[in-house]
């Protein structure tokens, strides 16, 4: 039952929190497009950086099976922006992003990211999308499916 | 092995995981990072469908403090495990569970919080179905509802990936391992080699979709799971998902009770 459940979209808010209940066990199963957020920021008023990936990396440690809460953070963290980018894609006709909970967010660990690039510059703006980058399909084209507007640092509110 | 073996390994098992997982998530409790993003007052538009009632409960467990505080109650209920399993205490974790799932939005690490999840209801099914009779019956029940999961989800596991081109013909893996937390691949990897990566992927399928065998003998039990060991520390090299190897081996005794049962 939970595996037939499972298989179809989780869409009211408890049972997409409450997934736990009712696992599909499909590891790795689709090698399709996949959610990336990119980030870029504006360190001068002339100069905005290019977009950079984030993409979760870390170095081998085999003491990490036994302590690894910084990688499986950032792991999550790539899981909410695979969240997000299901909710865009459920978001209904004229309804903003910016209502949903995975894109307020979103909005921080960009601005998280962002801070990281301008390292000890003072950080004016940042501005971030969701692209999805082409799987094994044939289909190779990239899609932005979200580019939000240029928040500026004064702007955040924490 | 007897019941009552297995019974001890697999609380020790579980404790072990759920102390990792709970010291894990006391430790990300002082992270900035996770206190700039993580943030109840943004979280909670997850739970507006809710009552003013139920919003406040949450808010009130997901303070910092009070979040500390049921990690460490959680903590010290992990690990009376060892001494005795208390059906109130299995009860505790299956709560306790929850309600890290509901603060990472549904997950914190997938696969590995819902089969923690499902050994967690195994111990719940263990220890109170004994207060009300059979001891023995009451653990076959919770090694029964263990190993029809963990069976699954290999099964479902190496039985999507059967029908994906893109896994018969090894591409998938190699995909996968350069986007991994450990990737990408070096150019020497010997996954980088179509004819390794192929034969790699179908050792994977065939081994995952031939996985409900174990319930017909003990010895091939003992061998698959010894298998599905390596095999998550396999994953654990390339993926870096620690949790995944020890919820996964918590569910071996179950399946070692069950096998050769049917």
């Amino acid at each position: 039952m939970a595996l037939i459940k499972r298989g179809q979209d989780v869409t009211h808010p408890w049972l997409f929190l409450l997934r736990g209940f009712f696992p599909s066990w499909r590891f790795f199963d689709n090698p399709g497009p996949q959610p990336r957020l990119f980030v870029r920021v504006l360190s001068d008023p002339e100069h905005w950086s290019a977009w950079n990936m984030f993409i979760p990396r870390a170095s081998f440690k085999l003491r990490n099976l036994f302590y690894n809460p910084e990688n499986n953070l950032r792991l999550t963290e790539q899981t909410l922006v695979e969240n997000l980018c299901l909710d865009l894609q459920a978001l209904p006709e004229g309804e903003s992003a910016a209502t949903l909970v995975s894109y307020a967010l979103t909005e921080r660990l960009a601005r998280r990211i962002a801070r990281t690039l301008v390292s000890n510059q003072m950080m004016m703006a940042y501005q971030f999308e969701i692209r999805l980058l082409p799987g094994l399909g044939e289909d190779r084209s990239e899609d932005t499916l979200l580019v939000s507007p240029i928040i500026k640092e004064v702007d955040h509110v924490s | 092995m007897s019941l009552e073996l297995l019974i001890t390994v697999f609380t020790c098992l579980l404790t072990l995981s759920l102390v990792i997982q709970t010291i894990e998530g006391m430790s990300l409790t002082r992270r900035s990072d996770v206190k700039d993003l993580w943030v109840w007052s943004i979280q909670k538009g997850d739970l507006r469908h809710t009552s003013p009632l139920i919003q406040s409960l949450f808010a009130l467990i997901f303070e910092d403090k009070t979040h500390f505080v049921h990690l460490i109650l959680r903590l010290c209920a992990a690990l009376s495990l060892i001494i005795v399993p208390y059906s109130l205490t299995a009860i505790f974790l299956f709560i306790s569970t929850v309600i890290l799932l509901i603060r990472w939005r549904g997950a914190f690490n997938g696969g590995s919080d819902f089969m923690t999840l499902v050994t967690v209801t195994g111990l719940v099914i263990g220890t109170s179905a004994s207060l009300f009779g059979d001891r023995d019956t009451a653990w076959t029940v919770a090694f029964w509802y263990i190993t029809i999961h963990s069976v699954s989800s290999y099964f479902m596991s190496g039985a999507v990936k059967l029908f994906n081109q893109y896994w018969r013909h090894g591409s998938a893996l190699t995909h996968f391992l350069d986007g991994g937390l450990y990737g990408p691949l070096t150019q020497r990897s010997l996954f980088k080699n179509p004819m390794v990566a192929k034969l790699a992927s179908w050792g994977f399928i065939l081994w995952e979709i031939s996985f409900p065998v174990v319930l017909f003998d003990t010895e091939l039990a003992k061998v698959y799971c010894v298998t599905a060991f390596i095999f998550h520390l396999l994953v654990f090299r390339f993926f870096g998902l620690n949790r995944f190897v020890w919820a996964w081996v918590t569910t071996f005794p179950a399946i070692l009770y069950c096998a050769g049962r049917l």
